[in-house]
């Protein structure tokens, strides 16, 4: 396996945004059917440590693509941009938007409102998924974006990591 | 010497096939499983009894129990009788909460617990040792030999501590691991294979100890684990606890001794086993002071006193739901698995939630070790051998890993439900200039606080080459195998040095105690040999006895009087022997039968040959 390709290829896919999942379930299926270490048991120490590499890179690269945050900025640095970090700047009109919402579901928490928590779910779903539609577009040929569309897509992709990390705070609050 | 004549046509045991066996090493009880003949079938012991209870007993005279034998003495000799030490497994005392709940005596120490027995202080790594080599044995003397490897099965939830004690615990036990399989995936491959399922499952086990759920998918002979969640102390156990607790107020008896604690919690257990079948069932008891307990508990009672315990197992189910993005809708079925979800609310409480019945077509105490059987039948290399499409499992780490950095803060570096095995790099530097050395706290769970999680282990690192601050880069690379396993490594990336890294187990067992223990090992290993010739001596004799009452039913008027009377009795001697533990005069009454039934043998072998010449069809006198 060469562990220094495109993640895409590796899967046989298209290096899109837009994903086919049950395509990329299938060649991750079918991928690691070939280098598990369970293949490789009774197999000597070189066999074993490369089968446990090729699967860990096999699952690094799968996690990846899965996730619609992760994928994001994985395109990003496909086109020599930088990894998303922690000095990152937002539009001081969605962080306001967000802070609203987070007092909101605070509110709603402490009133143990569960039909006002269930609402602003919905609307966390799909204001994410209205970024993953503005990132299919900005990702859907085969040129290099232009410099202003990487510049939208990264605030997509920081948005969409906002919205999901939200998402999954009021998930796990709602869980208990 | 009687001969044993093989039929004709009968095809030749196929010489290729390697000896393996998947091992479920449970809270309450243990037991094995193989697939000496293709099919994943469980082994059981002299006297027909697949589950081996969970239960060792270290004797006055050096003598250890296992099983059936040790559980009498559970409420007679609790501090040397230890049940349940799964629980313990990769545990410090601080984890346990109120340590006085169990009837041992602890020593104190900061790694994994000890406890104080007549024959000094034992930790659960060696406890458990013990239930796996009665495993081994009973394996190994129903498939004819040394186990070429097995599959362990471990709770899904179970941390990198408790993984490691599973994995040293075979290890001392003599075993072969090929592979830790994490329960609800092994009782998955046993019901899809068996079933031909297909789609998203959900397996919720709750054992007597620990409670796993796991979401899969099952396609197209790939076991994909989506998501794992779970609680490893949570199980069965906990409900008897509860009738315990009831007991107590019901009555307002005074703090009482070790063996009443265990006589009650067995009385306990019982009433709940009772209330899977009945309406009521009776709590009675007669403790040490001579005072009688006298009780009645209702079904209604019972749900009622563990209400709090079954909403406890759905928290993690709906979060084994999300992590895996599914809804309950496209959940196709509830596989039950582990003897606790016998119990009538945990089976209403589960259909209610999902909304659909849960699957019970399957034996729940006995499926993890054969889907265990099934891995390690196709990973020892007997696939080929066996009918049936190829299959895969993929599995996850159910825990967070995490570095502890400034503030005693968590930064994760490996999420939850991330397929294994994995490897993750990240990099540090050095804080002050010349530095030579690097303190690492490795945690593992889901809270932000290095406090809140569960602390690994420390790493140091040496022999960095001084630079000045912030300009050494030390790559370190976390690995989580396929056993579910860390394994650390570090490398300066500047200069290329590797520095060393200096592993210290928060709860695992540290060097001289691991060295003590195979000491012991060494020395226990003739008391081993000989308790195993015993049990070899045993079936041989067994099998002598059967055989040649089976030829004296067949050609018994070969035989004289007085030639009858001598196997009569000498088979009657070793019926008698073979009940005891003597393994000389076992073997001498073995040699003994093996004389006295030589001359038969020979007339028979004699009449088979004259039946042959005399134009009878081959295959029928061989048949014999």
């Amino acid at each position: 396996m060469d562990r220094k390709a495109d993640f895409f290829p590796l899967f046989g896919l298209p290096r899109r945004y837009a994903l086919d999942e049950t395509a990329l379930n299938e060649s991750y299926r079918a991928l690691l059917a070939r280098v598990h270490p369970d293949t490789v048991v009774l197999g000597d120490a070189t066999a074993k440590r490369r089968a446990m590499e090729d699967a860990a890179y096999a699952n690094d690269a799968y996690r990846i693509l899965k996730d619609p945050v992760r994928r994001g900025d994985y395109l990003l640095q496909c086109c020599g941009e930088a990894p998303l970090g922690t000095n990152e700047t937002l539009p001081i009109e969605f962080l306001s938007e967000q802070l609203e919402a987070r007092e909101v579901a605070d509110e709603a928490w402490r009133a143990d409102d569960y039909g006002r928590l269930e609402a602003l779910q919905s609307s966390l779903l799909t204001a994410q998924q209205q970024r993953r539609e503005a990132l299919a577009v900005l990702f859907s040929g085969d040129e290099m974006p232009s410099e202003i569309a990487l510049a939208e897509a990264r605030q997509h992709v920081l948005a969409l990591q906002f919205l999901t990390r939200f998402a999954d705070d009021l998930g796990e609050k709602m869980d208990t | 010497m009687l001969l044993q004549i093989t039929e004709p046509d009968s095809p030749a045991p196929p010489r290729e096939r390697k000896r393996a066996a998947g091992i479920d090493l449970g809270t309450t009880h243990s037991l094995v499983a193989s697939m000496p003949q293709g099919v994943a079938t469980v082994l059981t012991d002299e006297k027909g009894r697949v589950l081996l209870p969970s239960v060792v007993r270290f004797g006055e005279h050096g003598d250890i129990t296992v099983g059936h034998e040790a559980l009498p003495w559970l409420a007679r000799d609790a501090a040397n009788t230890i049940a349940s030490v799964k629980r313990l497994m990769g545990r410090g005392l601080t984890d346990l909460g109120d340590a006085r709940q169990f009837p041992y005596q602890w020593a104190q120490t900061t790694g994994m617990v000890r406890l104080k027995t007549r024959v000094g202080e034992k930790n659960p790594v060696e406890i458990s040792a013990e239930i796996l080599k009665a495993l081994r044995w009973r394996a190994e003397m129903q498939l004819g030999g040394a186990l070429d490897g097995v599959v362990v099965t471990v709770p899904a939830y179970f941390d990198d501590a408790q993984r490691q004690a599973t994995k040293e615990a075979a290890r001392l036990a003599g075993l072969n691991v090929l592979r830790l399989l994490n329960e609800p995936t092994a009782a998955a491959v046993a019901y899809g294979l068996d079933h031909g399922a297909e789609g998203v499952y959900v397996v919720y086990d709750l054992g007597g100890g620990t409670f796993d759920v796991s979401v899969l998918r099952l396609s197209r002979g790939v076991f994909e684990v989506l998501a794992t969640h779970g609680d490893s102390a949570l199980g069965g156990d906990d409900f008897d606890h509860r009738v315990f607790c009831w007991i107590l107020e019901a009555t307002g008896l005074p703090p009482l001794a070790a063996e009443d604690v265990r006589l009650l919690l067995t009385v306990a257990r019982s009433a709940k086993e009772t209330l899977a079948r009945h309406e009521t069932a009776p709590v009675a008891a007669t403790l040490s002071t001579g005072h009688k307990v006298e009780l009645t508990l209702t079904a209604e009672m019972f749900t009622d006193i563990t209400r709090h315990l079954v909403q406890k197992t759905l928290t993690p189910v709906k979060r084994a739901l999300r992590d895996a993005k599914l809804t309950l809708e496209e959940i196709k079925g509830v596989v039950l698995v582990g003897g606790a979800t016998r119990m009538p609310q945990i089976r209403q409480a589960v259909a209610e939630f999902f909304k659909q019945p849960p699957l019970v077509n399957l034996n729940p105490d006995e499926v993890v070790a054969l889907g265990a059987a099934i891995q390690a039948n196709a990973l020892v290399g007997n696939r080929g051998l066996d009918s049936g499409e190829d299959w895969l499992l993929l599995d996850v780490t159910p825990l967070s890993l995490g570095l502890e950095t400034m503030g005693g803060l968590v930064e994760k570096i490996v999420p939850r439900n991330a397929g294994i095995p994995l490897m993750r790099a990240q990099e540090f530097t050095t804080f002050k200039d010349g530095q030579t050395a690097l303190a690492i706290h490795v945690v593992q769970g889901e809270r932000e606080k290095v406090a809140d999680c569960r602390s690994l282990a420390r790493f140091e690192l040496r022999g960095i080459p001084p630079m000045v601050a912030g300009a050494a880069r030390i790559r370190i690379t976390f690995q989580i195998d396929a056993d579910g396993l860390l394994s650390v490594s570090a490398r300066e990336q500047t200069t290329g040095v590797e520095a060393s890294v200096i592993v210290k187990p928060s709860y695992g067992l540290g060097e001289s105690e691991i060295a003590r223990m195979l000491e012991e090992s060494l020395a226990h290993a003739r008391n081993d040999m000989q308790a195993r010739a015993l049990t070899e001596t045993q079936v041989e004799a067994d099998q002598l006895i059967e055989l040649t009452q089976h030829a004296l039913a067949e050609d018994g008027s070969l035989l004289n009087d007085a030639e009858r009377a001598a196997i009569d009795a000498a088979l009657e001697e070793l019926a008698q022997r073979r009940q005891g533990q003597e393994l000389n005069a076992l073997r001498l009454s073995l040699a003994k039968t093996n004389r006295a039934t030589a001359e038969f043998a020979g007339r028979r072998m004699d009449r088979s040959v004259q039946k042959a010449l005399t134009g009878k069809r081959f295959d029928s006198v061989v048949q014999d």
